[in-house]
């Protein structure tokens, strides 16, 4: 019943920007689907990117120039007064499942964004691997030596458009290319490493998260890119799956060049709960350095604490 | 909140009052759908001490304007609020809740989707033996005048740092639901969640997604831990399972029952475990984390109460949110 407002009002308001195709409110209760509207499309049910800006494997390439803030148009939620979002670097190559074969991007796909907010190839927060022993070659990875010690400082996220770091996937809910019983599962293969396994910091106050080396949580919100309210899903890092620092490793050296193994986690998003939602985005919250960790703060270092993102697969079920 | 939908439903509903309170709805006439967020296919319940009645709740102290969140059975560790999945999570301190039944007052329970009857935690701080907390009105619903039942303890309750449920495993001897002498066992199968729904409001077809974003604590885990968690380092490494079980039970009779609950439903013959293990929560990493849990109720027809059950160890929970996912028959 509620999801319906929002939609609806835009669509009186701004009928000519169509923001109303994809987001009409559905409602999700134990009562029949309507005839009119698709329980379950039809189309490609599967996609991956790797997100790697290799010429011949990645999905991406490297931006030419640093990303440029563009102004909301007028209409859309979130415009006025000068209002800017800060688009992402937007997949090029799509592929299927298997990683190995190009393919078209689906229809229910309107793109696939990441952050990359400088041209810099070495010691930049958010971009592609460098090559370096800590920092695999062109995968999209955060260095968190290099968020925290930026000038001026890197920004915390929050899930929102003016994020620096984030993988954002926009969806065409348009009913004809995903139907309204359907849930998106993703797949992402990654290595998340920090300084520590992660702790409640009982000295920082009230804070749950105030210990964290690094926080990673999944964002969901509506109507397209220029989206301003969003809710938070998941917590996507912590964990870590591997510690660097010798408080916890017990040994120098090793353990901070090896990083996290590869990892897959599989995450449901039950679309089908959210009828107007078409943005799911992972974003860097915030990370922290700990000057009592020893060894693990290192430029160019995601493997010593940080995130190496390697693929994304989505699946409609 | 900013919605058609939202207005609409509150003039449709102005003279209700307290019938759309959680707890003070009942099973019997049907409640129906003609509430705010009653068809939300999706609720979020946030662990922490303003939300759910705890034993501070119940300690008369001789306020002048007693400001506690009590249910009509003076129990301890239900639920009274339940919040949107749209709004902030567990780290803010301005989550966005349903609506309660007195706009302007906090303490009454909210609103919550018609799918989920209750949520409660399993708690052990049920009353106190100090005299001047002679005004502690929990009696009725714990075990104090219960033969040889063991006293309260800090096992199960909300922390005083965080604020958010935590159980604490040193604390737990002889709290658990299998009473002997062997200490490990004396301390399992206490501190659990239990999430009962209404499965009238579910279709045959509808499975839900849970989620738990919760910490665990591991042995030996020192890092970070600081003030007021040593003695967490010297448990074991916690351990959580996800069982589906058929209670059959009125919500009357769900918010009445004494704490710690898990002690009349463990194997418990009135109570059977239609699914067993559905999943385990184990976390080596022990850190702060979301675990995705898919519950096919579909599969069958009397599962009425989702039970997180502490086989071991300690750990703090934050959040659970329920998403349906989609009625697909």
């Amino acid at each position: 019943m509620k999801d319906f407002s929002i939609p609806i009002l835009l669509c009186v308001l701004i009928p000519f920007l169509g923001a109303c195709d994809a987001s009409m409110g559905v409602d999700q209760s134990a009562t029949a689907v309507p005839s009119s509207l698709k329980a379950f499309a039809g189309g490609v049910k599967a996609v991956r990117v790797n997100l790697s800006n290799d010429s011949i494997t990645g999905s991406f390439h490297s931006p030419g120039i640093g990303p440029v803030p563009v102004t909301i148009p007028d209409g859309y939620p979130g415009a006025g007064s000068g209002a800017q979002y800060i688009p992402g670097v937007a997949a090029y190559r799509y592929f299927d499942p298997s990683g190995l074969s190009v393919t078209q991007k689906p229809s229910w796909i309107q793109d696939i964004e990441i952050g990359v907010p400088t041209t810099a190839t070495s010691g930049i927060c958010a971009g592609f691997g460098t090559g370096g022993t800590r920092d695999p070659m062109g995968f999209y990875r955060t260095s968190e030596a290099d968020c925290l010690g930026a000038v001026p400082s890197f920004p915390n996220g929050t899930g929102g458009t003016q994020d620096s770091a984030f993988i954002r996937i926009i969806l065409n809910r348009d009913n004809a290319y995903l139907g309204t019983q359907e849930n998106l599962l993703l797949q992402v293969e990654y290595q998340a490493t920090g300084a520590n396994f992660n702790s409640i910091d009982t000295t920082a106050g009230t804070d749950p998260e105030a210990g964290l080396d690094q926080l990673w949580k999944i964002f969901l919100a509506d109507n397209l890119k220029y989206t301003s309210p969003r809710s938070p899903f998941s917590v996507f890092v912590p964990p870590n799956y591997a510690c660097s620092s010798t408080s916890c490793s017990g040994t120098s050296g090793a353990s901070v060049d090896r990083g996290s193994p590869i990892t897959v986690k599989q995450i449901l998003v039950p679309l089908s709960s959210l009828s107007s939602r078409n943005v799911i985005q992972f974003s860097r919250v915030k990370g922290r350095i700990n000057s009592g960790d020893s060894t693990p703060w290192i430029s160019d270092a995601p493997l010593s604490v940080g995130v190496v993102f390697r693929s994304l697969t989505l699946l409609r079920m | 909140m900013k919605r058609w939908g939202a207005w609409m439903a509150l003039i449709f509903l102005a003279g209700c009052g307290s019938q759309l309170a959680v707890e003070s709805s009942t099973d019997t006439p049907d409640p129906g759908l003609a509430y705010e967020g009653a068809t939300d296919p999706s609720v979020r319940f946030l662990f922490h001490q303003n939300y759910f009645t705890d034993f501070n709740d119940f300690i008369d102290l001789g306020a002048a304007i007693p400001a506690f969140r009590q249910t009509r059975y003076q129990c301890l560790g239900d639920s009274v609020r339940a919040f949107l999945t749209s709004g902030a999570d567990y780290s803010s301190a301005v989550p966005d809740p349903y609506p309660v039944a007195i706009a302007s007052d906090y303490f009454s329970p909210s609103t919550v989707p018609a799918f989920v009857r209750a949520v409660s935690v399993d708690m052990t701080r049920t009353y106190s033996t100090l005299s001047n907390y002679g005004g502690v009105q929990t009696d009725g619903c714990s075990y104090r005048n219960a033969g040889d039942s063991p006293g309260p303890s800090g096992c199960a309750d909300f922390d005083t740092l965080l604020s958010f449920y935590r159980v604490q495993d040193d604390q737990c001897t002889g709290q658990g639901s299998i009473r002997g002498v062997d200490v490990e066992a004396s301390k399992a199968y206490v501190g659990g969640v239990s999430i009962d729904l209404n499965r009238k409001y579910l279709g045959s077809s509808e499975d839900l997604l849970l989620m738990v974003t919760y910490q665990a604590f591991v042995k030996g885990d020192s890092s970070g831990l600081g003030i007021g968690f040593g003695a967490l380092e010297e448990m074991h490494e916690s351990q959580l399972e996800v069982n589906l079980v058929q209670t059959s039970l009125s919500l009357d009779l769900l918010l009445s029952r004494p704490q710690p609950r898990v002690w009349r439903d463990f194997q418990n013959s009135a109570a059977p475990v239609l699914v067993r293990r559905l999943a385990t929560l184990r976390d080596p990493f022990s850190s702060l984390r979301t675990e995705q849990i898919l519950i096919p109720l579909s599969s069958n027809p009397l599962v009425d109460r989702i039970r997180i059950e502490r086989v071991r160890g300690s750990y703090q929970l934050f959040q659970i949110d329920l998403y349906k996912l989609g009625n697909r028959g």
